[in-house]
């Protein structure tokens, strides 16, 4: 009973001041929800890190930035260095060592990251379709759920991979890509990505393309000469065509790739070891002064990007921990002072018969509320961690 | 009702007070009267049990004030004393209703429950306030809070009610109505009325009159 009769003369007290006590609750919120929010904000980030990171023993990249290579092999968040070719995965699956599976990044479609790859890269992350089938032909791919979400593209959609840059005819090709499956959320970077067939990437990269027939083509820049006489007819077939302009249908008759295959660029590639040992000979085998490709463990390098993190974060959380003491304590003071400004109300709950201790009573209910109030805006703010901590990791990866 | 015997107060300060025995029954209204700083207000806190006297006995009711403990003393002005003040002493953050009903939630010896709350509504009625309970105070105008302030000091059934300057901050015109209220509705409840004023226009409307000319 008795703390009905706090919490209502509380209740009232705050919401006839709710301007000055919304900014004290808003300040106390905000103060204590930074700390909590960086610690939660790093603790996250760093389980969604080391998660990802583990997804493959080893990773196989170009020598260059190890970073780089991590953060766009792994999380498709930058470009790898180039160098790599896919003759090249031979060095680790040579002797049944390892098993790789490339990757080849750079693409956008709706401004999302595409990565081509094998079914293998499904098999090895054990990733079951939530609807559709895997990838088989030249322009399939498998939405991540959020791609999915986010671009309301559903089973048999059709869309445009963006062009690089729309000068540069030898550059990207806009290549129309079909969905042909979906996967589940997997709260990893998977949920953001397109997945297509290695092919595919180097159909958009420009290395496959068609030609359509000079005999009977009406497009433009499909024909770039011709010559007629009496005895023979000759035709030219023009430009190399984006595949585009065809049905998925017609890619088999006239669409062709320049080279050979095991040339073909890679930006890396996820390495399985077979065991323990297979990874140790490995890991040597490409240790050379002079050697042209990095074969890296992702969860040390993990490792020690969360400890320099972690280390700038520690300093930064106890310079956030004594600011929300300093404003406690001023919140402390504000409130303390509104009390003075009270103090005939209080005197006059005594004169009515309430006892001090009562009057405390009061006085804390309505300090205790006020900080629930503070706390509930801190957690709000907290809660934020999950959208932030995804924000950390495109920060340190640069995308 | 209420009995002194002659009462002696002494502030540090070296204020003193000696106030003749006062006898005062049911129903009867005393005005103590004086000049600023002459100890008016000394007085009723005495009466009320918010100051000790130095000498004398005070005894309401039956309880001798004068040696009970401060829980007593409490007890006492949550049951048995209903006060009104010169600055109304509203609670802003409160509406009407909820300021009558306010000793209710100060002291566990008065429960709030439909009959206090219906006493409240009699009591705000009878003041003229009748449909004002929700009104905040700051919506009011000096008479009304007085009118409050009245309603809140009856609405625990007291048998003293004590006001201190109760017409002090009011407009001339308001203060023989205010003055002529708190007399009936304290009458009409069967309680005993001190009030301290240097206003001799009220003065004439009490029973009993008492002077204190004293001061430091």
């Amino acid at each position: 009973m008795i703390l009905r009769h706090a919490l209502f003369l509380a209740l009232h007290s705050l919401r006839h001041s709710w301007k000055r006590n919304a900014l004290l609750a808003c300040v106390l919120g905000v103060s204590l929800g930074l700390p909590l929010l960086l610690n939660s904000m790093l603790a996250r980030a760093s389980i969604d890190m080391r998660a990802r990171t583990s997804i493959a023993p080893l990773l196989l990249g170009a020598k260059g930035s190890e970073s780089d290579l991590v953060f766009g092999a792994m999380f498709f968040a930058s470009t790898p260095p180039q160098g790599l070719v896919m003759r090249d995965l031979a060095r680790v699956e040579v002797d049944n060592l390892a098993t790789a599976i490339p990757l080849v990044l750079g693409a956008t479609a709706r401004k999302t990251h595409i990565v081509g790859t094998s079914i293998d890269y499904f098999e090895q992350r054990a990733l079951v379709l939530r609807e559709g089938v895997l990838f088989a032909l030249i322009g399939e791919c498998v939405l991540g759920a959020d791609v999915a979400a986010t671009l309301e593209l559903q089973l048999g959609a059709t869309f445009f991979t963006d062009p690089a840059d729309l000068a540069n005819l030898a550059g990207v090709f806009p290549l129309e890509l079909r969905v042909c499956g979906i996967l589940p959320r997997t709260n990893s970077p998977d949920d953001n990505a397109i997945f297509t067939d290695l092919r595919t990437m180097w159909s958009i990269r420009g290395l496959g393309h068609r030609h359509e027939d000079p005999a009977t083509s009406t497009t433009a820049g499909a024909v770039i000469g011709a010559t007629k006489d009496a005895d023979t007819s000759t035709t030219i077939a023009g430009e190399a065509l984006p595949i585009e302009r065809t049905q998925q249908s017609d890619l088999a008759p006239n669409f062709h790739f320049h080279g050979a295959t095991s040339d073909f660029p890679l930006d890396g590639a996820l390495v399985f070891p077979a065991d323990a040992k297979s990874r140790a000979l490995l890991i040597g085998r490409f240790n050379g002064a002079d050697e042209q490709f990095q074969l890296i463990r992702p969860d040390l390098y993990a490792d020690r990007v969360l400890n320099r993190i972690f280390g700038v974060a520690r300093v930064l959380a106890t310079i956030a921990y004594a600011t929300a003491t300093l404003v406690a304590l001023v919140v402390a003071s504000a409130f303390m002072l509104s009390m003075r400004l009270r103090a005939d109300e209080l005197a006059l709950m005594q004169r009515l018969g309430a006892s001090r201790g009562r009057v405390v009573m009061f006085v804390t209910t309505e300090a205790v509320l006020l900080v629930v109030v503070g706390c509930a805006g801190a957690a709000v703010v907290s809660m934020c961690a999950p959208l932030m901590s995804h924000w950390v990791l495109r920060l340190v990866s640069g995308s | 009702m209420l009995e002194t015997s002659t009462i002696e107060f002494r502030r540090a300060s070296g204020f003193e007070l000696r106030v003749e025995p006062i006898v005062l029954r049911e129903g009867e209204s005393l005005a103590v009267r004086g000049p600023s700083g002459s100890g008016k207000s000394t007085l009723l806190g005495l009466l009320c049990g918010e100051l000790t006297a130095a000498r004398g006995a005070i005894s309401v009711d039956g309880i001798d004030l004068t040696h009970a403990s401060d829980a007593t003393r409490r007890n006492f002005r949550a049951t048995r004393c209903g006060q009104v003040f010169q600055t109304f002493e509203l609670v802003a953050s409160l509406d009407v209703l909820a300021n009558v009903l306010l000793p209710f939630r100060l002291h566990s010896s008065l429960t709030l429950n439909t009959a206090a709350t219906t006493r409240a509504h009699e009591l705000l009625e009878r003041v003229g306030l009748r449909g004002a309970e929700r009104r905040r105070i700051h919506e009011l105008s000096h008479g009304e809070r007085q009118r409050v302030a009245i309603a809140r000091a009856l609405v625990n059934q007291p048998r003293l009610v004590l006001a201190d300057e109760p017409t002090g901050n009011l407009d001339p015109a308001l203060k023989m109505v205010i003055a002529q209220l708190l007399l009936d509705v304290t009458r009409s409840v069967g309680a005993a009325l001190i009030v301290a004023t240097h206003d001799e226009r009220i003065v004439p409307c009490f029973d009993r009159v008492i002077d204190i000319g004293g001061g430091a």
